[in-house]
């Protein structure tokens, strides 16, 4: 009797020191029944007193929380380590559980850790458990995870709506059960660009929300507020009538009760002070909330997001102005040239977002016919304007006069009135069906291809645009039906092979005399192929080529024709 | 990227007032730089005459050719006095052709011993 008496005494102390805890403390009997708890966990559970805990059932006290790992796999009774130890497993390990309440929503992570208590014969009698909250820290943690894993994957692509898909994908179902992305235009317009579910079949039942959405965004709600103010939206909780009053029809309302819609957010993707689109996050069957806590999350994820769309976007318009302004430098396409048949070949250099200095030209004057090709210094934007001062020049001056020598000289004057040294390589042909003639100032020599071989043809002359002594001699070209005539670039010769040595004048020659009957677009094919055997890794320079085959006179005999007299001969 | 078994190297000799830069390897897009700074810290000791020796310079391209013309021009518009050695067969080739053999400061002959 006294002896019951000192424990009732010394369990009341207990209990005033255990209630004195932050942590929460529970104790749980073989039969799986909670027989104490201390105020903290009385508190956790939602009851008044442990008489009225010890009197419920262990399975109806889990019901009105959705509980996971950290995985998102559900936790059951028999994974509580309480449960384990009572089931005479050693030592389970600490469980590390999130519990969302199913009626407020609101998420919770806690830390479960539970010690066997033995009687006398060392059988295990009850469990105690300790129950920390780990919500802020763990929320933390995993907010930084999330993060690093969205910045690798943002700065993995270069293709912007693949990127907002991949965050998409990534957000679901860590942040929330659906994640939305939309894009707005100039005019208030949006474009859906990605939406995401844990589960596939779900995602159907989104698309034919979708089709209830109207074309223009209502500047007062949702999508359109948070485009007309570029501030975050939070729905935290979502009551029914505000679904019945959004709602078109009754399949409408139908559809968004089938959601399930608990809290939506919608944070703004902002690049400075424009919005240019919006992720909404949307909480439906996992039953939580969002606080303002997920909002300042997901703003965080958005501005990465919205970075990562301008960057990509910035970088397509100025791949695409390079490509525009690098086929500005070029012809559309190679003209029909009576007499000739004419092959060219351009690969510019490194990121497809520079323009190259290389360049070339045909056009007509007087009914006969020019072609030019060259090489201005430099590299980008100021090369790009470079080469079209040069184009235009001698496109102008062969109106005056065409003989290459008066073009070339012409152009030198253009470049030297720069205030810049900008110098210029050049070759220029004129070449009619009777043959051609050439002047070249500073470029390398174009080679003749023919059944006898492969020879340079024409006379060096001076570099264009800064040279005080001058000199462009032009010399006629002897051409027969059958040779071409092949004009190249540095960046041919320049090309550097896998021992450091250049591609060089020899290996070119060696290279054409192999294929040198062949048409102008066979020894393209060919040369290419030699070139990129022999280079390593990134082409260095600019390339550009030109072949031209002299079929000659008479006059109004095409190529085609000459091939089906040929093929009525073998016949 | 490949690198060129010859890498482009400089080296500076400065006296008083004159001061000689050996530019050897190959001279391209990428080195073009370090000759300019090179050339200005010369001159900001104090050199008067420079000279740019390309005994051993075995490769030069298009911006290479670009930054002798434009040092030419420096010299004549700043009063000093630039003089150049003549580079390597295959290099010189490229002066040779471009016409930039007979408007550059080239000493007469490539210096022997004698």
């Amino acid at each position: 009797m006294r002896g019951e008496t000192e424990r009732a005494i010394r369990d009341q102390r207990l209990a005033v020191i255990l209630d004195s805890l932050a942590e929460a403390v529970t104790i749980r009997a073989r039969n799986n029944h909670l027989v104490y708890a201390n105020q903290a966990a009385l508190d956790r559970l939602g009851f008044d007193s442990v008489a009225a805990l010890r009197a419920a059932d262990p399975q109806a006290l889990m019901q009105p929380y959705d509980t996971t790992d950290e995985l998102g796999n559900e936790i059951s009774l028999d994974d509580l380590p309480s449960v384990q130890l009572l089931r005479g497993e050693e030592n389970p390990e600490p469980l590390l559980m999130r519990s969302v309440d199913r009626s407020s929503g609101e998420e919770s992570w806690v830390l479960l850790k539970a010690t066997a208590v033995r009687d006398d014969e060392g059988q295990i009698e009850s469990a105690v458990t300790i129950i920390a909250d780990v919500t802020e820290a763990t929320q933390a943690t995993r907010r930084v995870q999330f993060l690093s894993r969205i910045g690798a994957l943002l700065a993995s692509s270069l293709d912007y709506e693949q990127t907002l898909r991949n965050v998409a994908g990534l957000a679901v179902p860590q942040l929330a059960d659906w994640c939305a992305v939309d894009l707005f235009d100039e005019d208030g317009g949006r474009e859906s660009v990605a939406i995401a579910h844990s589960r596939q079949e779900k995602l159907e039942m989104a698309e034919r929300l979708r089709a209830y959405e109207p074309e223009r965004l209502d500047p007062e709600q949702g999508l359109g507020r948070v485009l007309r103010t570029g501030e975050s939206l939070l729905y935290s909780n979502i009551p029914d009538e505000l679904l019945v009053g959004a709602a078109i029809d009754e399949e409408h309302l139908r559809l968004l009760r089938e959601v399930g819609m608990r809290a939506v957010m919608i944070v703004p993707l902002a690049i400075g002070t424009r919005t240019i689109g919006a992720l909404t996050f949307v909480n439906s069957e996992s039953g939580r909330s969002f606080d303002a806590g997920d909002v300042e999350f997901a703003e965080q994820i958005a501005s990465r997001a919205a970075l990562a769309v301008e960057s990509t976007r910035l970088y397509s318009e100025r791949s695409a102005i390079a490509r525009t302004l690098q086929s500005s430098l070029l012809p559309e396409a190679i003209p029909e040239i009576p007499g000739w048949d004419v092959a060219a070949l351009y690969r510019p250099a490194g990121h497809e977002s520079e323009v190259g200095g290389d360049f070339y030209d045909f056009w007509e004057v007087d009914g006969d016919w020019l072609m030019m090709i060259g090489d201005v210094t430099g590299k980008g934007v100021g090369a790009a304007a470079l080469t079209s001062l040069v184009r235009y020049t001698a496109r102008a001056a062969s109106e005056f006069d065409a003989r290459p020598r008066e073009i070339l000289a012409r152009i030198d004057a253009a470049l030297r009135r720069r205030s810049s040294v900008s110098l210029c390589t050049a070759l220029c042909l004129r070449f009619s069906r009777e043959g051609a003639t050439l002047a070249v100032g500073g470029h390398p020599l174009p080679l003749r291809v023919g059944e006898d071989g492969v020879e340079e043809v024409g006379e060096h002359g001076t570099l264009l645009g800064a040279l005080q002594r001058t000199r462009w001699p032009e010399v006629k070209v002897a051409l027969s039906p059958g040779q071409t005539l092949v004009a190249f670039t540095d960046g041919v010769t320049d090309a550097v092979g896998a021992e450091g040595e250049r591609w060089g004048t020899e290996r070119l020659s060696a290279t054409l005399a192999a294929v040198r009957e062949a048409e102008p677009a066979a020894l393209r094919t060919q040369l290419v192929q030699a070139l990129d055997e022999f280079q390593l890794g990134a082409q260095a320079d600019d390339t550009a080529v030109v072949f031209m085959r002299f079929i000659g006179q008479p006059a109004d005999r095409g190529r085609g024709q000459v091939s089906r007299v040929g093929a009525a001969g073998n016949g | 990227m490949t690198v060129p078994d010859t890498p482009f190297e400089i080296e500076s000799v400065l006296d008083a007032d004159t001061g000689c830069l050996k530019l050897s390897g190959e001279l391209d897009l990428a080195s073009v730089s370090r000759v300019e700074q090179a050339v200005d810290a010369a001159l900001a000791q104090g050199a008067r005459t420079l000279t740019l020796d390309l005994s051993e310079l075995s490769f030069v391209d298009s911006s290479g050719l670009r930054l002798f013309v434009v040092l030419n021009d420096r010299a004549i518009a700043e009063g000093w006095k630039l003089t150049m050695t003549r580079p390597l067969e295959q290099a010189m080739a490229v002066f040779v052709v471009s016409g930039l053999e007979e408007n550059l400061p080239f000493a007469e002959q490539r210096r022997t011993v004698a």
